[in-house]
């Protein structure tokens, strides 16, 4: 017996836009802004390894930086969306964290978690 | 066309359990080449019909009480069901223990409808109207006696479950037309009354060993039909497409070192939850709808999630292009009070049924869509529980049952196949499930033959080894 495999955008929407993912984004993103080092390469690393299990590679890790970047910029130029952003869940954002910085990593760490290394059981 | 395709370990082991033997090796691995497509295959000839409408009537509409008329069972009122006309067969378990089978006429009338005169039954009254449209088939037949693997053998073509559904195998066969919405749509729509409903598992709309995004995506009945289409506030659409980019990438990194097919599948299904994201709400979008529409389907189209409600979504989904568009109706499984019960099934779907041909011939759309409406068995003529008018049921009967199809490709006007005096045996034209799959195939330019995937090293087909195509019944 096997179980059998799905896979519909319908799972791929409920990834990217339950507030119980985004949440969860933002917890990870809280967790690399403490823990994960101080360089952006570190806290890269330090999510996807929490994440997978595995290291970052270099191209993977250059992948998530420009993202990270990106999304600095885009919540530079709309802290508001940035605080949008962090609002979603039941839980407060983590007091002393910069909302912007936080939004954007939390961005990533949102991607990290629809991974498909992540979601899949192999 | 063949597509190459990348294949790791895990899955070249699973098309060729056959073993590798160093005789075997040479002819499995031409075997993988054939049946790794992994993308839509094409259409085999000219296609009559682009799309499929299924209209699933779940648990097992009565054919005598709405299709196939048998005036002269009125005479036989309660008399035992004739051992010349069971011949043996089987019957299921909730009828067995029966000490007897009584006759049961139908207390329905029928009218001739259309040009054609076709028979159907007066619980129907739109359905009557639009008998110039359909082509009747009174001479269905199943293997299966029980739901799950009747309504699995027709969805799938195996009574056991684990096999590709039709839309699946459409999917891959053609392709989507609208890149913009899912290419196999399933709606399951809610009943105006509560009636026990047999289970409706996600596997008959799944892919089996087919790539997981063939599958069919399954809509939710009510105001919102997909959850989560919303980006979280503080993400907008270019922060979206970033963040969908960035992930690709990372998919892709993936499969380049895993060689895993299915996070193709992954990548696929991101991209179309990213453009659903704009084409859902505009699907969705009801507001432009005229009074009329409602006028034709009913109004209880207006009520989000009713079988009325989904055909006129069902044609707005045939409009943009969504290849098979699959709806289900429960409540048919009337053991008991069927007199009652049958009303409010024939209540829920029969206008909104007849006005989804309407309205697909008054778009242009008919020619080229296939419309199905049945169900996995049909029903029988003795009686269930106790021979009493206000309470009696009809138990499930596989050996005959009533389908009717449209639209392109289909005859119309056309009631094809007889029942002996009992519409228990077939005395005419017997169509059988993989019959009716592989002409369902036909009008979409598909040959049933061909339209192939290998799997446990044998090449596997909706129709296994058996179907013939219902010439008769195509224009």
């Amino acid at each position: 017996m096997q179980r059998s495999k799905t896979d519909t955008p319908l799972q791929a929407l409920a990834l990217m836009n339950d507030p119980v993912q985004t949440e969860a984004a933002r917890g990870l993103a809280e967790r690399m802004l403490t823990e994960g080092g101080r360089t952006a390469a570190e806290r890269l690393a330090y999510a996807f390894a929490s994440a997978t299990a595995r290291k970052l590679n270099d191209r993977q890790s250059q992948i998530l930086s420009s993202l990270l970047e990106r999304r600095l910029a885009a919540y530079r130029e709309d802290p508001a969306a940035a605080k949008a952003f962090l609002s979603v869940g039941a839980s407060q954002p983590k007091a002393g964290l910069d909302p912007v910085e936080l939004a954007a990593y939390a961005n990533v760490a949102s991607l990290i978690l629809n991974l498909d290394q992540v979601i899949t059981r192999n | 066309m063949i597509t190459p395709v990348i294949l790791n370990r895990r899955s070249f082991l699973q098309r060729s359990t056959l073993g590798l033997g160093a005789l075997a090796l040479g002819q499995l691995l031409g075997g993988i080449t054939r049946g790794a497509v992994t993308r839509p295959v094409g259409p085999d000839f000219t296609p009559r019909a682009k799309r499929v409408i299924f209209l699933f009537q779940a648990g097992g509409p009565s054919q005598l009480d709405l299709f196939d008329p048998k005036p002269a069972l009125k005479a036989r009122y309660n008399e035992d069901l004739p051992d010349s006309v069971r011949m043996g067969q089987r019957i299921t378990g909730m009828v067995s223990g029966q000490a007897r089978l009584a006759v049961l006429p139908s207390e329905f009338d029928f009218s001739a409808c259309g040009a054609s005169g076709m028979r159907i039954g007066n619980l129907l009254p739109f359905t009557q109207k639009i008998a110039d449209d359909i082509c009747l088939i009174n001479s269905v037949n199943t293997e299966a006696i029980n739901h799950d693997p009747a309504i699995t053998f027709l969805q799938t073509g195996s009574q056991q479950p684990g096999r590709p559904s039709m839309g699946a195998w459409v999917n891959y066969g053609l392709g989507a037309e609208n890149e913009n919405l899912p290419s196999f749509v399933v709606l399951i729509s809610v009943p105006s009354a509560a009636t026990p409903d047999q289970g409706l598992l996600s596997r008959l709309w799944g892919s089996g060993f087919l790539p997981s995004r063939f599958q069919g995506a399954q809509l939710r009945g009510g105001l919102d039909p997909v959850l989560f289409l919303h980006n979280p506030p503080g993400l907008d659409r270019t922060g979206r497409r970033q963040w969908l980019d960035a992930l690709d990438a990372m998919n892709e990194q993936t499969l380049r070192d895993s060689h895993d097919p299915e996070i193709e599948a992954r990548l696929a299904q991101y991209e179309m939850a990213f453009r659903m994201q704009t084409s859902m709400p505009d699907l969705m979008n009801f507001s432009r709808e005229p009074d009329s529409t409602y006028q034709l389907y009913g109004e209880s189209a207006r009520k989000p999630g009713t079988f009325a409600a989904n055909c006129l979504l069902a044609r707005r989904m045939a409009e943009r292009g969504v290849r098979f568009i699959q709806l289900y109706h429960r409540g048919w499984d009337h053991h008991n009070n069927l007199r009652d019960r049958i009303k409010v099934l024939t209540g829920d779907v029969d206008q909104p049924s007849a006005a989804l041909i309407q309205d697909l011939k008054q778009r242009g759309l008919l020619q080229d869509t296939v419309v199905i409406w049945g169900g996995e068995f049909g029903r029988t003529v003795y009686c269930q529980g106790e021979v009493k008018k206000e309470t009696y049921g009809r138990d499930h009967h596989g050996r005959a049952f009533s389908v009717w199809m449209a639209g392109g490709g289909v005859k119309a006007g056309l009631t094809y196949g007889k029942t002996d005096d009992f519409s228990f045996n077939i005395t005419e034209n017997p169509v059988s499930i993989f019959d009716l799959q592989a002409t369902i195939l036909t009008c979409l330019g598909l040959d049933h033959e061909h339209l192939t995937y290998r799997f446990q090293g044998r090449q596997y087909r909706l129709t296994d080894v058996s179907g013939q195509v219902v010439k008769d019944i195509l224009t």
